[in-house]
């Protein structure tokens, strides 16, 4: 089924929005939730309240990119829900991960104190990643917005972990110095 | 800013970047074979300057993955070649103190400090990074023209900036290679001592390969062949995958696999994998494939592993154990991915003709189920 069909389904309130929703995309949102959670119950209820919120939000939304505003669903509730569990050694899935690395990308000597708005950084990394190849905009994109392990990065752009390692390494320090260059940092 | 506040942000980047990325395809897939037989050549041509030029003292190996690497020795220049099908990539590095002379150097590592003007296009502003430009050579023009070839520049970490798991991400244990795998952390109940060897790692800074010390635990539950874990601190152990582990029949993957739990199963076709356009999904009914698939699977255990596979059926599984992946292709490979690692199995023409059949028969295309914790589902 269509995308747009599948949002008409939601405008129309029809009790088969959901099922046609499940049946495209629910593979898809199961595993940006289970890269972040990590945990077979917490990822199926995750992908649940992705299509409750989907139902509350459309209408009014009317969504252009279905995928990528599922994704965006999906990607914080896991998040919410990753940050409301105690903190485990295991079972953190990619999130802790991500986390660390992207430390790398904020490790200024000199910071600026001032609250920036979250609209702002984003419409910065709007910019750094369009200005990115292709190859460095999958990959980059896929593990910090998808979560995705490295090997699954590489399995995703046809390249290996060692490729993928570093054309991250490379984007992060790229990103490093743009967010300085942008007085983001 | 904290890294908290940057993931929270790259959550609200452009809703086309995410679609682009989950649809990416790989350039190389599109490639005729001609082109993956240039690029073999130049390959080839590639391997063998790199032994010239190191004057036959470098190992070379072929690594899980089929790309090729030539390390020399310590304090010597490296060479190093890593290949793809879309392309091939020539490092050349030598420390900053033994720059052969009278050769026309291709490369350059520069380090970064407080007075060096750097080219416009690096914009390193940290004094900890090391910016080091690649010489390319594209495949792109493989079907005849001539190779294209040009520069990237990389930003690398000091080695004694980088944490012990990113300074040493291999490890080699009775001749198999093992990588670092950041996310498989175990406890100390969870392993067993195994022996004394060490890890490996390369400063790229230098150019120098460096090894540790450190003993190697087996992990409990998994072939000591597939991953051995190395003491990281604060009580945690880091595993290390060996990616070109196979076990010889299906039988012997699913020994591991715990059906019992499993709880879902959702299947597509699709006869373009890098397309979804035209794909279909069905929803089964879970229980029954449930006793069907383990019946089918636990009756073709002894179906060889084979890396060949045509168009194919996919589906997914959750156990108690694992989340896989299902795929059933054409020709009677079945395909399974999850831990421990990606399989392919002959189950042959009649097992692709049973399996598919029967999901095709058993498919619940009208209902709306939600997944339950208790191992059943209810129709909306």
């Amino acid at each position: 089924m269509e995308d747009r069909s599948i949002i008409e389904l939601f405008w129309n309130r029809s009790k088969d929005a959901v099922g046609a929703l499940s049946h495209k995309y629910g593979g898809y949102c199961y595993s940006i939730a289970y890269n972040i959670l990590a945990v077979k119950e917490d990822t199926e209820e995750c992908v649940n309240d992705t299509y409750f919120k989907m139902w509350n939000v459309v209408p009014p939304t009317n969504p252009n990119n279905l995928p990528g505003f599922l994704g965006k669903l999906t990607r914080g509730l896991a998040l919410d829900r990753v940050r409301l569990r105690t903190r485990k050694k295991r079972g953190g899935g990619q999130y802790e991960a991500v986390l660390s690395e992207l430390e790398e990308s904020l490790s200024s000597g000199e910071s600026v104190e001032r609250h920036i708005e979250d609209k702002e950084i984003a419409a910065a990394l709007n910019r750094f990643i369009s200005a990115l190849d292709g190859e460095s905009r999958a990959a980059f994109v896929l593990r910090y917005f998808g979560f995705y392990s490295i090997e699954a990065v590489g399995k995703k752009i046809g390249g290996n972990e060692n490729r993928v390692r570093y054309l991250l390494r490379k984007t992060r320090a790229e990103l490093k110095n743009f967010l300085e260059m942008e007085e983001l940092l | 800013m904290t890294a908290e506040k940057l993931i929270d942000c790259i959550g609200m980047i452009d809703e086309k970047f995410i679609s682009e990325a989950v649809g990416y395809v790989p350039k190389r897939r599109a490639r005729h074979i001609a082109a993956y037989l240039s690029v073999a050549a130049c390959v080839c041509v590639a391997v063998t300057a790199a032994v010239l030029i190191s004057g036959g003292g470098a190992d070379i190996e072929t690594l899980p993955d089929g790309s090729l690497t030539t390390i020399s020795e310590v304090r010597e220049p490296v060479q190093t070649t890593y290949s793809t099908p879309a392309q091939t990539t020539v490092w050349v590095r030598e420390p900053p103190e033994t720059v052969p002379t009278g050769t026309e150097s291709s490369h350059s590592v520069t380090e970064k400090n407080e007075t060096e003007t750097l080219p416009e296009e690096t914009n390193v502003t940290s004094n900890n990074l090391l910016v080091v430009t690649e010489q390319t050579t594209s495949a792109s023009t493989a079907m005849g023209g001539e190779p294209e070839t040009g520069t990237e520049t990389a930003i690398v970490p000091r080695w004694e900036d980088l944490s012990e798991i990113e300074k040493y991400p291999e490890l080699y244990c009775h001749g198999i290679k093992y990588g670092l795998s950041v996310n498989d952390k175990f406890t100390e109940e969870e392993v067993n001592f195994y022996g004394n060897g060490n890890v490996t790692g390369i400063d790229e800074y230098t150019g120098e390969i460096k090894t540790k010390d450190c003993g190697f635990y087996t992990v409990s539950g998994m072939d000591s062949s597939y991953m051995l874990a190395v003491y990281t601190g604060d009580g945690m152990y880091t595993g290390y995958m060996n990616s070109s582990y196979r076990t010889d029949t299906l039988g012997e993957y699913l020994d591991g696999t715990d059906f019992i739990g499993r709880h879902g199963f959702i299947t597509v076709k699709s006869s373009d994998m890098s397309d979804d356009t035209g794909s279909y999904y069905i929803r089964y009914d879970l229980e029954e494939v449930k006793e069907f698939t383990e019946d089918f699977l636990l009756s073709n255990s002894d179906a060889p592993f084979i890396s060949e596979r045509t168009n194919s059926w996919e589906g997914i599984f959750w156990s108690d154990e694992r989340f896989s992946l299902i795929r059933i292709y054409e020709g009677g490979y079945l395909y399974l991915a999850g831990m421990p690692a990606d399989k392919y199995f002959l189950i042959g023409e009649t097992g692709f003709s049973e399996l598919t059949a029967y999901l095709e028969e058993n498919a619940v295309t009208e209902k709306v189920y939600y997944n339950t914790n208790d191992g059943t589902d209810i129709p909306e």
